[in-house]
């Protein structure tokens, strides 16, 4: 399987996987903090790193109709949400190629000052 | 008005270019060379007795000698009746067609004085007097030669006379009707090397006809100048030296460009007059003295002032047909031969070309310890030892002291220890500057690092400064000092205590490495970009920004690149001090897993990286397709590593649990070598129609590359005397091809590429030499690639 390559989003504030602690992104790629997942409250991220993909799978969320893949940690492989590949509804295009992560599965912790 | 037709005379044709190069060759050759009236006796008789011109005296006691000249051509040369009989100056120009009987038998005693002064022979055997008389008195009609010809032809006399077959120089200077070089060089060289100063002077001055710039003739004057004082103080002529000096030397001081070059070295030569002995002289002015190579070196050092239709370098065939050489290696996609120089002449009768079977292109061992993926491996600085991690947190370090040294190493390498590190697998391993320790990095969540000794496998020492730590990578700055770092914004400076001693914030580190001279740091980050620290002054700066994550990089030995695996954009490389993307490899999958990659290879020209696709892939550093392809790996190639000390053997680690170690196809087996050897020269050439090539399985398709044969030049070097050895069957695979690529047309070619790097070095030159033909180079340029 190889050493995994980690990327690291770098920022003040981190949300890392809450299962194995790889960080994923950071405050400043977050778009909005009021979306809903299985598992409750779930935030909107713009870029989010080390993560895998599933198929494809058609969705009918409570905004209408989505074509969305879930997304995993890179490392353990724990789902934490879901990626918008396509909406068919035109006023929810803006959140196509955001994440989905929910907050149940993704610990916040505190960064360091970047050069 | 006179001179300047006269140097135009010798730009178009060869008809005043003689042939006396090789006078200076030998010191003791000028003893022979005169031009005293009394030979002209003798030489007269030549031209009218039925005895060949062509031979007279006994064998040549030399070598190198000046080989026997005719003027058929029969332009007026002056010259040569002024220096035999001081006639004063004069220079009648006169075209081929305004030849007369007379000119004809006045430059026939001419040259067959010198001939005979030089004390040259040829036999006169081989010749039939009555055809020596038509070649004589009948003037052959000249080949009209265009000027690129004609030089060749020069450089073929040129090269001949050096190997002694002065007859057949003869022969071509009287088929081609082209001279050597200008009979008033040759003249010039005589006076100097006899020491005739006057003599030397007066020649001097009727050169300066053939000089561009007459500035020139002031610097040549001094030298000789230089040399007469020198000789006279040598002969304790004191009076006559500071004559020279006084009279001579001194006035002529305000003409020369250069006045304080010049005027120290007066100085210099003036303080000479206070030296009690010869032996102080020589000290004092660096001077070797006239029965040193003084005058010789001397020669040359005025002949450069000289244009090139009037002398031609020396050597000149030898230097142009080097540079083609260089020039081929240097257009070599595949050079990894260890010694060039034992197979250079091959170089001559077919184009340069290593067979990529020089490459590290077949498994040799495949190590089969490791009981899980290994993730990274690394050869110590001097080859003998190979350090490999496992993700089971085990490191092993191979033996390979035996194998570099061994041409085809029969047993595997040996298992020196195992050691046990960070229990998340190892992902980085350094060795120290002095191969004694070698550090241990883990994953991510490995906040310790472990310092090993290679000797005895004991842990040396840990650096474990928090919890929360990760550090992944690092560097050795000396062998008692270490760096370290991770993406946690780890970035420490330790010691062999283990202890922290200094730390740079605010940065997430991927990846180190060391410039040795000054000590930086390079560290890549989680922005993208590799930056340079320096800890001493705090001082940082970017060096490289990417777009892509860099996964690993490794620096190559001399510093001066950088190679990065970059996640989903295969492997780039970096010139460090221009700071500048220089290629950009493509071949290998990567993005997913941390890959490694290495310099690698003959000087380094070579790349090598894992892949996710599970081959090995190697590039030359100057072309981006990769040059093998190399199978086995049944899984994810992690890491590669370049022997540094033997250029063919690479060692590849893969998810696979196995470690393989690469060497050139050539290493057989010394008894069946021979046999091998020209099986596959000859199927090679034939369309790789090999069974056991495994090339079409591991070239990309679309490179095109054709297989020269075989050499192996490691083997040549190690081979005991008993071994059948190789070169013999170089000699005869080489052979057959040879015979029938034997023609003038490679040699053009030869000498086409030989010009090339000039015009890439230096546009002005390269433009001059053009035009004026092959032997023109500019002798700035020819000395340039002498030293290289």
């Amino acid at each position: 399987m190889g050493r995994i390559f980690l990327d690291h989003p770098g920022g003040k504030r981190i949300f890392s996987c809450g299962n194995c602690s790889t960080p994923l992104t950071n405050k400043d790629e977050l778009i909005s903090p009021r979306f809903t997942g299985a598992t409750g409250r779930a935030y909107l991220f713009n870029r989010v790193v080390n993560l895998t993909y599933s198929e494809m799978q058609d969705r009918m969320m409570l905004t209408g109709r989505h074509i969305v893949r879930d997304v995993m940690c890179k490392l353990c492989g724990e789902r934490l949400g879901w990626i918008y590949e396509f909406a068919l509804e035109d006023a929810q295009k803006y959140k196509e190629g955001r994440v989905i992560l929910e907050r149940a599965l993704i610990t916040e912790s505190d960064g360091i000052e970047e050069i | 008005m006179e001179r300047s037709k006269y140097s135009k005379d010798m730009y178009v044709g060869p008809k005043f270019l003689f042939d006396l190069n090789s006078v200076r060759r030998s010191t003791n050759n000028y003893n022979h060379v005169t031009f005293e009236p009394a030979l002209l006796k003798l030489a007269s008789q030549d031209s009218d007795s039925s005895s060949s011109p062509l031979g007279f005296g006994p064998p040549p006691p030399k070598r190198r000698r000046p080989s026997v000249q005719r003027h058929f051509n029969l332009d007026p040369q002056p010259t040569d009746s002024q220096g035999l009989q001081n006639r004063p100056t004069q220079f009648p120009i006169q075209s081929n067609s305004g030849q007369t009987v007379a000119n004809f038998k006045e430059h026939t005693v001419t040259n067959a004085s010198i001939m005979n002064g030089n004390g040259i022979s040829s036999s006169t055997e081989s010749i039939p007097d009555i055809q020596v008389k038509e070649e004589f008195s009948v003037p052959l009609p000249r080949k009209d030669l265009t000027p690129w010809e004609e030089n060749i032809v020069r450089l073929i006399g040129q090269y001949l006379r050096r190997m002694g077959y002065h007859q057949t120089v003869s022969n071509l200077v009287r088929e081609s009707g082209c001279r050597l070089e200008h009979v008033l060089a040759a003249t010039f060289r005589q006076k100097v090397l006899s020491g005739d100063w006057p003599g030397a002077e007066k020649a001097l001055v009727d050169l300066s006809s053939l000089l561009e710039d007459q500035q020139i003739v002031h610097t040549m004057r001094f030298l000789l100048l230089e040399q007469k004082y020198l000789e006279l103080l040598e002969t304790k002529q004191d009076i006559e030296a500071l004559q020279c000096l006084r009279e001579e030397i001194s006035p002529l001081l305000p003409q020369l460009p250069q006045d304080t070059e010049k005027t120290e070295r007066v100085h210099q030569l003036s303080s000479c007059m206070m030296c009690r002995s010869v032996e102080e002289l020589k000290t004092c002015a660096n001077w070797s003295g006239s029965k040193g190579d003084s005058r010789q070196l001397l020669v040359e050092r005025l002949e450069c002032y000289l244009p090139v239709q009037a002398v031609l370098p020396g050597d000149r065939m030898d230097e142009l047909l080097r540079q083609s050489l260089q020039w081929q290696i240097s257009q070599c996609p595949c050079h990894n031969m260890y010694v060039v120089r034992e197979t250079e002449h091959e170089g001559l009768l077919q184009d340069h070309l290593c067979s990529d079977d020089l490459l590290p292109s077949e498994t040799r061992f495949i190590l089969k310890e490791h009981t899980d993926e290994v993730w990274f491996l690394q050869f110590s600085h001097d080859g003998s030892k190979l350090a490999s991690g496992c993700k089971d947190g085990k490191i092993i370090i191979y033996d390979f002291s035996i194998i570099i040294t061994e041409d085809y190493p029969s047993s595997s390498p040996a298992l020196l220890h195992t050691l046990t590190a960070q229990a998340g697998g190892i992902g980085y391993l350094s060795w120290s500057p002095d191969d004694k320790h070698i550090i241990s990095c883990g994953r991510e969540e490995s906040s310790e690092l472990m310092v090993f000794s290679s000797d005895t496998g004991e842990i040396r020492c840990t650096v474990n400064n928090t919890r929360e730590d990760s550090l992944t990578s690092c560097a050795w700055l000396d062998t008692d000092i270490f760096c370290t770092g991770g993406t946690k914004g780890q970035f420490y400076q330790c010691d062999l205590e283990g202890s922290v001693i200094e730390q740079w914030e605010g940065l997430r580190v991927t990846g180190l490495h060391v410039l040795k001279d000054p000590k930086l740091v390079l560290a890549a980050d989680t922005h993208m970009r590799i930056r340079q620290y320096h800890f001493e002054s705090h001082n940082d700066t970017n060096l490289i920004q990417e777009s892509d994550p860099i996964l690993s990089f490794s620096v190559s030995p001399d510093g001066g690149l950088a190679l990065l695996n970059l996640s989903n954009q295969g492997l780039h490389l970096w010139d460090l001090e221009d700071r500048a993307l220089v290629r950009h490899y493509t071949g290998i999958s990567q993005g997913y897993y941390a890959i490694h990659s290495c310099f690698g290879g003959l000087n380094c020209e070579f790349l090598a990286s894992g892949s996710e696709d599970g081959f090995v892939y190697l590039w030359h550093k100057s072309n981006e397709k990769p040059i093998l392809k190399l199978s086995g790996h049944s899984r994810t190639v992690n890491s590669v590593h370049w022997n540094p000390i033997r250029p063919d053997i690479l060692a590849s680690s893969s998810d696979d649990a196995t470690i393989r170690v690469w060497m050139s196809k050539l290493r057989q087996p010394s008894a069946t070598r021979g046999s091998k050897r020209s099986f596959k020269f000859g199927s090679r050439r034939t369309g790789d129609n090999n069974p056991n090539s495994k090339k079409s399985t591991h070239t990309a398709p679309s490179i095109d590359r054709q297989i020269s044969p075989p050499h192996d030049h490691w083997q040549q070097r190690h081979c005991s005397p008993s071994t059948p050895h190789t070169s013999q069957h170089h000699l005869l695979n080489t052979a057959a091809p040879t015979a029938r690529l034997i023609s003038l047309g490679p040699l053009g070619q030869l000498l086409a590429q030989g010009m090339l790097p000039f015009h890439a070095l230096d546009t002005s030159t390269g433009i001059i030499s053009l035009s004026a033909g092959t032997g023109s180079d500019s002798r700035t340029s020819s000395e340039g690639s002498t030293a290289v």
